[in-house]
């Protein structure tokens, strides 16, 4: 039954030797360009725990996470049950990382308080009991799951709402905040957001098209901010001063 | 007429680098740094700094016995900080 609705969706589209190539160059440029993301970060994390940095590194985290899955869910293409869990496994990562992006712009509009850092970390925790509950489907339904494609439009749906969200976020920042290169941020989530409109239209009518630019939109949206993160780390000179410490002048 | 022009406030990022670098400072000439003049060096009240240097310390980039040093992470902080404050902006995050 399983193979029979993969077969018959949408997503047959992606069987095709010559489409498989640009899927796999895609999801890797993405992945290397969302850790990119992470790396940067998390070096300024290690000095300074803010639950907002946190959030950054986990949504950017979980989107280099679901493209690990799309990687490994294309061979899996006529193993039915194998690339039924790697597409549940994508659409919650997928999900997640872009819930983290919301909840740290949510959190970033004002000083972050006790409730706050309370809020972020239980969000970070329900990771746990949705992946536990995930194993426990997975084991008590023979190894399989519910085919992830009746449910796939709903986590677009979610997706685009919560992208809609932090594109008006950094949208209403860079108006605040008026300068040339802030409207490089906007026009990143943007174009992520746009990508997950495209893979809606994907899910609804399977177009190749549709497939092509929402894949395409991720890898220029992620590559905008890995552009702005390295012109930034360019740009500005670090504090150098004699600093005293516990351990003596440095 | 009087204008009186409201500073703008600064966030916990950049209190936090006021003072740790008023502690730098104030290191330089004498031995022993004082509560009371880093917060007259970060502009600070006296409640607002006892907040602000308890939050340092669990964050571990103070130490504060009978004086008050930079950790390691502290120094870091100072150096990164420029670095830290421009990725918030690019990133359009107004506090951290």
């Amino acid at each position: 039954m399983l193979e029979n609705l993969i077969n018959s969706s949408e997503y047959h589209v992606l069987d095709n030797s010559s489409f498989e190539p640009f899927v796999y160059a895609s999801k890797m440029i993405s992945l290397v360009l969302a850790l990119v993301v992470v790396v940067y970060a998390y070096q300024f994390y290690k000095t300074y725990r803010s639950p907002v940095l946190l959030g950054i590194i986990l949504s950017f985290g979980f989107m280099a996470l679901a493209d690990i899955f799309m990687v490994l869910a294309l061979p899996t293409l006529n193993d039915p049950i194998l690339f039924n869990l790697f597409f549940w496994l994508r659409l919650f990562t997928m999900a997640y990382g872009f819930t983290f992006l919301a909840l740290s712009y949510h959190h970033s509009t004002k000083e972050v308080g006790k409730a706050d850092v309370f809020i972020l970390k239980i969000s970070a925790l329900s990771v746990i009991p949705v992946f536990a509950m995930l194993t426990l489907t997975w084991f008590s339904n023979n190894s399989n799951f519910p085919p992830f494609i009746i449910y796939d439009k709903y986590f677009r749906v979610y997706n685009i709402c919560v992208m809609g969200y932090v594109f008006i976020k950094s949208f209403q920042y860079s108006i605040s905040h008026v300068r040339k290169d802030f409207i490089y941020l906007p026009l990143a989530y943007g174009i992520l957001w746009a990508g997950q409109f495209s893979i809606l239209f994907f899910t609804l009518d399977g177009s190749l098209s549709a497939v092509v630019v929402a894949f395409l939109a991720k890898d220029v949206g992620l590559a905008i901010f890995v552009i702005m993160l390295h012109r930034m780390s360019k740009s500005k000179p670090s504090f150098k001063e004699g600093v005293k410490t516990s351990k003596g002048m440095l | 007429m009087k204008i009186l022009q409201r500073r703008e406030r600064r966030n916990k990022l950049e209190i936090y680098f006021a003072i740790l670098n008023s502690i730098i400072q104030e290191s330089k000439s004498v031995s022993i740094v004082r509560p009371t003049r880093v917060q007259f060096l970060s502009n600070l009240s006296y409640d607002n700094l006892s907040k602000h240097l308890k939050e340092l310390k669990e964050k571990k980039l103070i130490r504060n016995s009978e004086d008050i040093f930079l950790t390691e992470r502290g120094e870091q902080f100072l150096k990164d900080y420029e670095k830290i404050r421009s990725f918030s902006e690019q990133m359009g995050l107004d506090y951290l």
